[in-house]
């Protein structure tokens, strides 16, 4: 049996462990707090990626290692070793332990920060926790979820407008920074600003890493501020 | 697209269908389901098992409880209970029973490398 079908079994039997009891004795379902079918896909997926949740009094990471972290502390087949989320990366390999300063950093950050690739609606390779604030959308969603930040996030009015910035900031390797309107998860439009740079590998464009930062609580004097800044220079 | 008289889209519908039909313990729920009066509840993990003397019975049992029953519940399929843990049939059983139905009928059609006993165990599938 291949990994993906075993890892429903080992969360719960994590899950069990990290309360002290066996699987079949796990007080809620699994799956009341989210989709089983997710984690298989991550364990399925083969890319550097893990999934995160919250489940009563715990939270679980799986990697697409299948392995699985209760409350940052690694389980295999429901017992308890000695790695730490603090010693690794999302690759399964013992890393630096300043990795989750790192992750915790990125999420208090006023601002979301990604980096996607330099294809239609680009495809989103990194995305911040705290994205979920901005969008609606957890940061697997754009991973291995099927959500497409350039197709699904932007207002279609936008996207011409949104495609030229970046478009130009490719042609002159200088930084981008263009104003748009962002819809959410749940309907909801935002005006965001987006300030962008194209990574390239030689002359070929490979990747665009950048920071939105979501404009609707500006006051008006700022939100014009801000627009100005955009209009006067708006690759810079 | 074309819609189904609910409003759901017929196409989501295939292929949430096929999606819950790719577990080899969803198919088997069915099928017993299937064989079995239409309003009688059945044990499990008793009839999730594919073959007694290969598998865990408390292991399906908790792939049951965490994963199948759920997925198979959220599209009204099936309905079941923790206690007494059982399964019967749901509002939309008619949908994987179709499927499952036609599966088992056109099963001597099936070429070898779609060996029949992965669709479901033998002896509930013939």
């Amino acid at each position: 049996m291949s990994r993906h079908n075993e890892i429903i079994y080992e969360v719960v039997a994590a899950l069990a462990a990290a309360n002290g009891t066996d699987p079949g004795s796990l007080e809620y379902t699994l799956a009341d707090y989210v989709d089983p079918t997710m984690i298989e896909r991550v364990v399925a997926s083969n890319t550097a990626t893990e999934l995160s949740f919250q489940v009563p009094g715990h939270e679980v990471t799986v990697t697409a290692d299948a392995e699985v972290f209760i409350d940052g502390i690694s389980y295999r087949t429901g017992r308890r070793s000695p790695i730490s989320t603090s010693e690794r990366s999302v690759d399964g390999n013992r890393e630096m332990p300043d990795q989750r300063q790192l992750q915790r950093f990125f999420t208090n950050l006023p601002c979301t920060v990604y980096q996607s690739r330099n294809e239609a609606g680009w495809p989103i390779e990194f995305i911040s926790g705290n994205c979920h604030e901005l969008t609606g959308y957890e940061p697997n969603a754009f991973i291995i979820g099927g959500v497409n930040f350039g197709f699904d996030l932007i207002h279609p009015d936008d996207c011409d407008r949104v495609d030229a910035a970046v478009d130009a900031a490719i042609e002159s390797e200088s930084p981008f920074s263009v104003m748009y309107r962002l819809q959410t998860a749940d309907g909801v439009e935002k005006n965001v600003i987006e300030i962008g740079m194209p990574l390239f590998d030689g002359s070929e464009p490979l990747s665009i890493v950048g920071a939105i930062v979501d404009l609707t609580d500006m006051n008006q004097e700022q939100a014009q501020a801000v627009s100005s800044l955009e209009q006067a220079n708006p690759h810079k | 697209m074309m819609e189904t008289p609910d409003g759901g889209v017929v196409q989501d519908r295939w292929e949430q269908l096929l999606r819950l039909l790719s577990a080899r313990p969803r198919r088997q729920i069915v099928v017993s389901l299937l064989d079995a009066p239409a309003d009688q509840r059945l044990p499990l993990p008793a009839v999730a098992l594919t073959s007694p003397s290969q598998a865990d019975p408390e292991r399906i049992a908790v792939e049951l409880r965490h994963h199948h029953l759920p997925a198979l519940a959220s599209a009204d399929y099936i309905r079941w209970e923790h206690e007494p843990f059982c399964v019967r049939r749901g509002p939309r059983f008619s949908e994987p029973a179709a499927v499952m139905r036609l599966f088992q009928e056109s099963v001597d059609q099936l070429p070898e490398t779609l060996e029949q006993e992965w669709l479901v165990e033998a002896h509930e599938s013939s």
